[in-house]
């Protein structure tokens, strides 16, 4: 490798260019399902939502968030769940002001006060909603520190008040802004959920979403086992009208609510999702490993002499073979660090081409609060193993014919060839 | 039975269209300790013979028998263990890999032997270096080193595993006059002192002159 330094750099470049790109499409997927703060919980986080309907012999089929008196009729008290919380199954696009002040746009999520022991966001001022605030539907509202420093020009404003669509709220806390990637959790101001609001007739209908935090150990099948058999105590009361509720696997996990592709009367379909990526992992990989063994290939033939005196003077094949995978995996490994920590910096310098898309969120919320995701969230351990496990599979599929050709090469042919 | 016995030996090379035979019928029997010299003129076999001898290659036909082993018989993992323990080379190119030292070069045998820690192969190469005159070139890469200190490191490289057998294909061929006849004055010491058996092949009649036996070649065919 010292003896070719022009080939051997160009061969770490090809390698560090197939790491970053396969690097930086791995780490935006893996971005939306880090467990970090506030959803640190992410692991044990399941959320129950939707509601599907649909009549026997018509053509009746509907399907919505699932109301409140449902989501409890499903979700709680389930074997093996520490904490519920139900929130508003949607977070609301809302005008808030101080009063005279600038209007400016937000994201509301409505919650409850369990939301707080379930996520665990950082409160820089006040504190978060209490049950009886719960209870009462009180008027309070908890502001992310970039929407406290908009409205105030400052982030201790627990006490004060600010005018949400009209409506006056008392600010009980202000908490570190949320990542949009954080979907479940993100907002820029939390109000209290308003667990009675009738939206439709039909009673399973209506703005409710559970989110149940799993005891350690408990598995999501074991939870999806209980929802179940719970569907069935309701439908055995709606077959009395003709009607069946559709079960589609809930509750669902982070990974599924944020590559799943579901809606409210399709099951999440992760496995989909998965095959296509590997796809794409296959293409991003396999390109550049075929590049890289032709480019292994001329290296090798410049060194033909060598392996013939190696094997002259008692290298046996597989010494060659090992020889040659150990060096390309120098190679690999040098290309790989690059090309991670390449990717590491892209995606988080230009994040808006990688997550601009991310969920229903609505633009103009995004521009009080920072949308890059953070380099804790990008440079994580399962990050680095993943990128050196690419860089074996790298490895082994550019080094394998070369080595093989490698170790074919007769000693007398190879050492005639320079005579 | 010499040390080196090869019975009714051809080498055919053949192509799509082309079938050479490099040798011919060769019987030749080199006694343990003799410093041999192969000559003729250029294509007639002696390079050919020199690989079949050192088994880096294998005939088309006939045995090849070294230290009483057939090695017709043995398989190519073999074959390399039984060069690493009993055959050295010395070519006219020297072929010492430029992107290791002096030492790691001469050291190259025994990275391939089992059982040789890393401190053995390190006094084994000092040992050697020291005495071809060249332990303070160790550090230095081949690229900083002269014709003649290069044959030399490559006489230490043959001799660092200490084979009975050193095969020498023309080892003052790139050489001038002065310096080939260091390197010649080498061998004969290693064939003196040490009893190592030496097959050369040199296109130099008066170097040839010198050693125990001269086997001419033409066409493939042994002629004396």
């Amino acid at each position: 490798m010292r003896h070719q330094k022009m080939m051997t750099w160009v061969a770490i470049s090809g390698t560090a260019l197939s790491i970053f790109l396969v690097m930086a499409f791995f780490m935006t997927e893996e971005a939306k399902t880090v467990a970090m703060s506030p959803e640190s919980n992410r692991p044990r986080i399941y959320i129950g939502e939707n509601f599907h309907m649909r009549e026997a012999g018509k053509y009746n089929d509907s399907s919505s968030p699932v109301s409140y008196e449902f989501a409890q009729k499903f979700y709680s008290d389930l074997d093996g769940v520490e904490r519920i919380s139900f929130i508003n199954a949607w977070q609301d696009n809302c005008d808030v002001n101080v009063k005279g002040g600038e209007m400016v746009s937000a994201l509301n999520a409505p919650v409850d006060d369990e939301f707080w022991n379930i996520y665990d966001f950082t409160f820089i001022d006040g504190r978060p909603f209490e049950n009886a605030e719960y209870k009462s539907t009180a008027k309070k509202a908890i502001l992310t520190q970039g929407l406290a420093r908009k409205l105030f020009g400052e982030d201790k404003v627990a006490g004060r008040e600010v005018v949400i669509d009209c409506m006056p709220y008392d600010v009980v806390g202000v908490v570190e802004d949320v990542n949009p990637l954080f979907q479940t959790a993100y907002a820029n101001i939390y109000t209290i959920y308003d667990n009675g609001k009738k939206l439709q007739n039909d009673p399973g209908f209506g703005n409710a979403r559970a989110i149940l935090l799993a005891k350690e150990g408990v598995t999501q099948t074991d939870l999806q086992r209980q929802v179940e058999s719970r569907y069935a105590i309701v439908n055995s009361e709606f077959s009395k009208e003709g009607k069946e509720v559709v079960y589609h696997g809930q509750p669902y996990s982070t990974a599924e609510v944020m590559n799943g592709g579901y809606g409210s009367n399709n099951s999440p379909d992760l496995e989909t999702s998965n095959r296509i990526n590997y796809v794409i992992y296959a293409i991003l990989i396999l390109l550049p490993a075929i590049n890289l063994s032709s480019m292994t290939r001329s290296r090798l033939r410049h060194r033909v002499t060598e392996i013939g005196v190696r094997r002259a003077f008692g290298a046996k094949k597989r010494s060659i073979i090992m020889q040659m995978f150990g060096e390309n995996l120098i190679i690999t490994l040098l290309g790989g660090a690059i090309g991670l920590i390449f990717s590491v910096l892209f995606v988080w310098l230009a994040s808006s081409l990688f997550f601009a898309m991310t969920g229903d969120l609505d633009p103009s919320s995004l521009d009080v609060v920072n949308a890059q995701p953070t380099l804790a969230m990008l440079f994580t351990w399962k990050n680095f193993f993943v990128a050196l496990g690419f860089c074996f599979i790298l490895n082994i599929i550019s080094a394998t014919v070369p080595a093989w050709k490698a170790s074919r090469v007769e000693p007398a042919v190879a050492i005639a060839k320079s005579r | 039975m010499g040390i080196i016995t090869l019975n009714g030996v051809d080498k055919v090379y053949r192509t799509k269209d082309i079938e050479t035979l490099a040798l011919e019928n060769v019987n030749l029997e080199i006694e343990k300790g003799e410093f041999v010299s192969i000559m003729g003129p250029s294509g007639c076999g002696k390079s050919t013979l020199l690989n079949i001898i050192g088994l880096l290659d294998v005939p088309t036909k006939g045995t090849v028998t070294i230290m009483d082993d057939a090695t017709g018989e043995m398989n190519d993992s073999q074959l390399s263990e039984f060069r690493n323990k009993n055959i050295g080379f010395v070519f006219q190119s020297f072929h010492l890999i430029p992107s290791l030292n002096v030492s790691d070069n001469v050291a190259l045998p025994l990275a391939y032997r089992s059982g040789v820690s890393a401190k053995e192969r390190h006094e084994k190469v000092e040992e050697v270096l020291t005495r071809l005159g060249l332990s303070h070139r160790m550090r230095h890469f081949p690229g900083q080193l002269s014709g003649g200190q290069c044959q030399r490191v490559a006489i230490a490289r043959a001799i660092v595993g200490d084979p009975q057998i050193v095969l020498a294909d023309e080892p003052t061929g790139n050489l001038d006059s002065k310096m080939g006849q260091e390197v010649m004055e080498i061998l004969h010491q290693l064939n003196k002192e040490d009893g190592r058996t030496i097959v050369m092949v040199t296109h130099n009649e008066s170097q040839a002159r010198m050693t125990d036996r001269i086997i001419r070649f033409f066409d493939g065919r042994q002629v004396e």
